[in-house]
């Protein structure tokens, strides 16, 4: 199984770690880069975040086609006549296709990390406060890109269907993204700190302007940064559980239909 | 389950939201037969053929397959992006009962090149690389739907030829779907007529065709003799009747005479008439 799941998906996985090796290798050129770090940090900021909307490339072209493309060109009457079971091809599938992307997710939250430190110096080189670093450092991104895999693979096994597998993967992921990102803030019960303070505006996740001591002084509402973990496996969890309800599903349409 | 039969449906019934595609199908398939399971468009062959492997699940009844099944579908479903090699790894890698040394030699025997595309192939070489990864797997049963269509003439002799070829070597069961009789009548020695979703006609095919005579005479004497044999269709001009009817050679008139029905009459009897039913007898069906 793990031979017939490595060649019919093998132009993914090249292709995926491919675009890691090009990845690593401007992450690294820059971080070694000597000039001005606030420069070098912006010049590559603007492309790294929107980085967090990498998952819909990999529902597209790992989850979308895996079982929509078989439904569509007959082969899983082909695939699931076999001596093994239907449940057995599809664990095995899920299983190794799943584990490769979340690895590749992790890598990448690597790499992005790696490469914040190099700019220990730039303010908004921040993996808790800016909301793209912090999906894209720590657990997060593993969890992010497993999500869309099952999230496209779920839409194929339903739609069976390639093409509108794709659109609706896409339609669903940015609801999702845009539904995690503004809701995020509310993980836990956020801090009010004084604004006036001579160490400026405090380091984590900065929610909305308020006041202290009865209006008459400046604040902000805030997460602070020791949170970033506590955060982070919220975050993983919320997206795991939608995936294992996206297994669920995927698991149902394929048991019930041919 | 008995040990003679291969396959073996009891009320077996599918429905697809509300209309039902096969109803109270009830039928044994015997070892070592080459079965042909004929109907109209839309009677149900291949609801039926995906129950028995396993593809759909039953809405009623049950269905019971013994011993190592291997199925051909209609579109002869191939990974097109791979070379006949990749394919009987596919078969080799997914089936325990491989029989790699007979699916490189008939691949050979077959003129094709195991570094060949699957997706270059043509439509007779790509049925017979779906052939061998079915035949590789050395099924008891074998279970064809539209084995034929699609093909031109020489890939249909082509392919009936390397399938007779398996079942002379290997005495496996065959069920192949179709609605071409022509295609069956020299290969099949069972045949099962599906109509409107219900089994019509169950038998061994040498019984059948002698257990029919096609009697024409006079249409004013046409309903005495339908009194005494059991008519399965009557046909006929203003003057002349020919009843197919399933009886023994009978005693006539002397303006009657009788003859033997070939198979394809015998089938479109049976379809026009969806209420006449052969079933076999409790016998037959052990026998």
């Amino acid at each position: 199984m793990y031979w017939l799941t490595y060649r019919q998906h093998r132009v993914q996985f090249v292709v995926t770690v491919a675009f890691l090796v090009v990845l690593g290798a401007v992450l690294l050129a820059s971080a070694s880069a000597t000039a001005g770090a606030d420069e070098e940090f912006m010049s590559l900021y603007p492309y790294l975040s929107s980085m967090p909307v990498l998952p819909i490339a990999v529902g597209v072209f790992w989850g979308a086609p895996l079982l929509a493309a078989e439904y569509e060109r007959g082969t899983s009457r082909l695939a699931w006549t076999q001596s093994i079971s239907r449940g057995r091809w599809l664990a095995s599938k899920l299983g190794a296709l799943g584990l490769l992307v979340t690895l590749a997710g992790l890598g990448f939250g690597l790499m992005i990390q790696a490469w914040l430190n190099a700019f220990p110096a730039v303010r908004t080189a921040d993996r808790f406060g800016d909301m793209s670093f912090f999906a894209m450092t720590g657990v997060a991104p593993g969890a992010w890109w497993l999500f869309g895999f099952m999230l496209g693979t779920a839409a194929g096994a339903v739609i069976r269907k390639t093409l509108p597998a794709i659109a609706v993967t896409i339609a669903v992921f940015v609801l999702v993204l845009i539904g995690i990102f503004t809701n995020r803030g509310g993980y836990a019960e956020p801090v009010v700190v004084p604004a006036d303070t001579a160490a400026g505006v405090p380091a984590g996740m900065i929610l909305r302007p308020a006041t202290l001591d009865g209006g008459t002084r400046a604040a902000y509402e805030m997460q602070p940064s020791d949170r970033y973990w506590r955060f982070q496996w919220t975050e993983a969890g919320i997206l795991l559980t939608g995936t294992l309800l996206l297994t669920a599903g995927t698991v149902v349409a394929v048991r019930r239909r041919l | 389950m008995t040990d003679t039969s291969v396959l073996e449906a009891t009320g077996l019934g599918k429905r697809y939201r509300r209309k039902w595609a096969l109803r109270d199908c009830s039928l044994s398939v015997p070892r070592g037969r080459v079965v042909a399971l004929v109907g109209p468009n839309g009677a149900g062959k291949t609801t039926l053929l995906h129950l028995a492997v396993g593809l759909l699940a039953a809405t009623e009844g049950e269905v019971r397959v013994q011993g190592e099944t291997a199925f051909l579908a209609q579109e002869k479903p191939l990974y097109s992006g791979f070379s006949v090699a990749e394919m009987l790894k596919f078969g080799r890698l997914l089936n325990p009962g491989w029989d790699d040394e007979f699916a490189r030699r008939r691949i050979d025997e077959l003129g094709l090149s195991l570094t060949s595309k699957v997706g270059k192939l043509s439509g007779g070489q790509r049925a017979q690389v779906a052939l061998t990864v079915a035949l590789a797997k050395r099924p008891e049963l074998l279970v064809l739907d539209e084995p034929l269509a699609n093909l031109d003439p020489l890939a249909r002799h082509d392919v009936m030829r390397g399938l007779m070829g398996a079942v002379a070597d290997t005495g496996m069961t065959v069920l192949l779907s179709s609605h071409v009789m022509s295609d069956l009548e020299n290969t099949c020695d069972w045949l099962i007529v599906l109509n409107g979703g219900r089994v019509q006609v169950s038998g061994d095919i040498d019984e059948l065709i002698a257990g029919h005579r096609v009697l024409s005479g006079p249409v004013d004497e046409a309903e005495a003799v339908a009194r005494r044999v059991d008519v399965i269709e009557t046909v006929g001009s203003s003057r002349q009747a020919a009843l197919l009817a399933r009886t023994e050679p009978v005693p006539l008139g002397p303006q009657w005479t009788d003859r033997p029905v070939n198979l394809e009459e015998l089938v479109l009897a049976y379809l026009r008439r969806p209420d006449a039913a052969n079933l076999p007898r409790p016998t037959l069906a052990t026998a």
